[in-house]
C-alpha cells in the first residue's frame, strides 16, 4: 500500500508518442496572403531532411538516422504540408514559409512520416484566411 | 500515511525566467535564463545521482541543446513563432519522474535588429 501510494504521490513516466501541433498559422488566424510562415511542434520524432527514396517508395528502407544524444529512441522522420489537399512541401524542420499563398480561406495539414516510409498516422490540420 | 510522504523529497522545479512568455526576440544567441530548484546541475558525464543532472532544450519538440551551466546560448534561430522548452534531466539523459518541465512560446524576429541606417 505504501508503494503504492508512493507511485501515485511521485507520479510515472509515461511513454512518448508522436505528436504535431501548428504554432503558426493557427485555426481561424488572419495572415497576408504571399509569404505565409508556418511554425510546428513535432515530439517524439527527431526531424531529419526528406529523401526522394522516401518519398517515392514508402517501403524502401532507410537508416533510422541520427539519434539524438540522449537516446529516447524517436525515430527519424519529416513532415508532409499539404494546402488544400495539395501536397507542396515535405519538411524536415520545424519552421517554413508558404509562398504564393493567395487571398481567401485555406486549409493546411501537416502529416507526420517516418524515414522508413511507415506512416503513423499523426497529423495536425489548420484553416486559416489571407488577404 | 506520513511514511509515504517522506518517501518524496521535495520536488524540484525549473522554470525559465528569460525569454518570457510570449516576448518578440531577435539577434544572435538567443539567451535562455532559467531557475532551478532543489535540483543540482552537474555535468552530463557525472554519474547517475538522485536530485542531480542537466538540462535539455527544446524547440518546437526538437532537443536543440542540453547543458548544466546556464545561461545558455542559443544560435541559428529561424524568424518565426518558436516554443522554448527546458527540461530536467538526470545524468543517464532519462527525464525525472514526474517530469519537470517549463515551457514558454515566443516570436524569432530578426528584422528588429536590423541596423536601420
Amino acid at each position: 500500500m505504501i508503494a503504492w501510494l508512493t507511485l501515485l504521490a511521485c507520479g510515472g513516466a509515461e511513454e512518448a508518442a508522436p505528436t504535431l501541433t501548428f504554432l503558426a498559422p493557427t485555426d481561424g488566424e488572419v495572415v497576408a496572403a504571399g509569404d505565409v510562415a508556418v511554425s510546428l511542434v513535432v515530439e517524439g520524432v527527431t526531424l531529419t531532411e526528406p529523401t526522394a527514396t522516401a518519398r517515392l517508395d514508402p517501403t524502401a528502407w532507410l537508416p533510422v538516422g541520427v539519434a539524438w544524444a540522449h537516446g529516447e529512441g524517436a525515430e527519424a522522420g519529416f513532415v508532409r504540408l499539404t494546402l488544400d489537399g495539395v501536397d507542396v512541401a515535405d519538411v524536415g524542420t520545424t519552421q517554413w514559409t508558404l509562398t504564393g499563398v493567395t487571398a481567401g480561406d485555406h486549409t493546411l495539414t501537416g502529416a507526420v512520416l517516418f524515414a522508413d516510409g511507415h506512416d503513423p498516422e499523426v497529423s495536425a490540420t489548420v484553416a486559416f484566411t489571407a488577404q | 500515511m506520513w511514511r509515504w510522504l517522506l518517501a518524496c523529497a521535495p520536488d524540484p522545479t525549473l522554470a525559465i525566467t528569460s525569454p518570457t512568455a510570449d516576448a518578440v526576440v531577435c539577434g544572435e544567441p538567443l539567451v535562455v535564463a532559467v531557475a532551478v530548484t532543489e535540483f543540482a546541475l552537474i555535468p552530463m558525464d557525472d554519474p547517475v545521482t538522485p536530485g542531480a543532472g542537466h538540462i535539455d532544450l527544446i524547440l518546437n519538440g526538437q532537443p536543440v541543446m542540453m547543458g548544466h551551466e546556464p545561461p545558455f546560448d542559443i544560435f541559428g534561430m529561424a524568424d518565426g513563432r518558436a516554443l522554448l522548452r527546458a527540461e530536467l534531466v538526470g545524468s543517464d539523459h532519462k527525464p525525472l519522474d514526474p517530469p519537470v518541465t517549463d515551457e514558454v512560446q515566443i516570436t524569432i524576429d530578426h528584422t528588429r535588429c536590423e541596423d536601420p541606417s
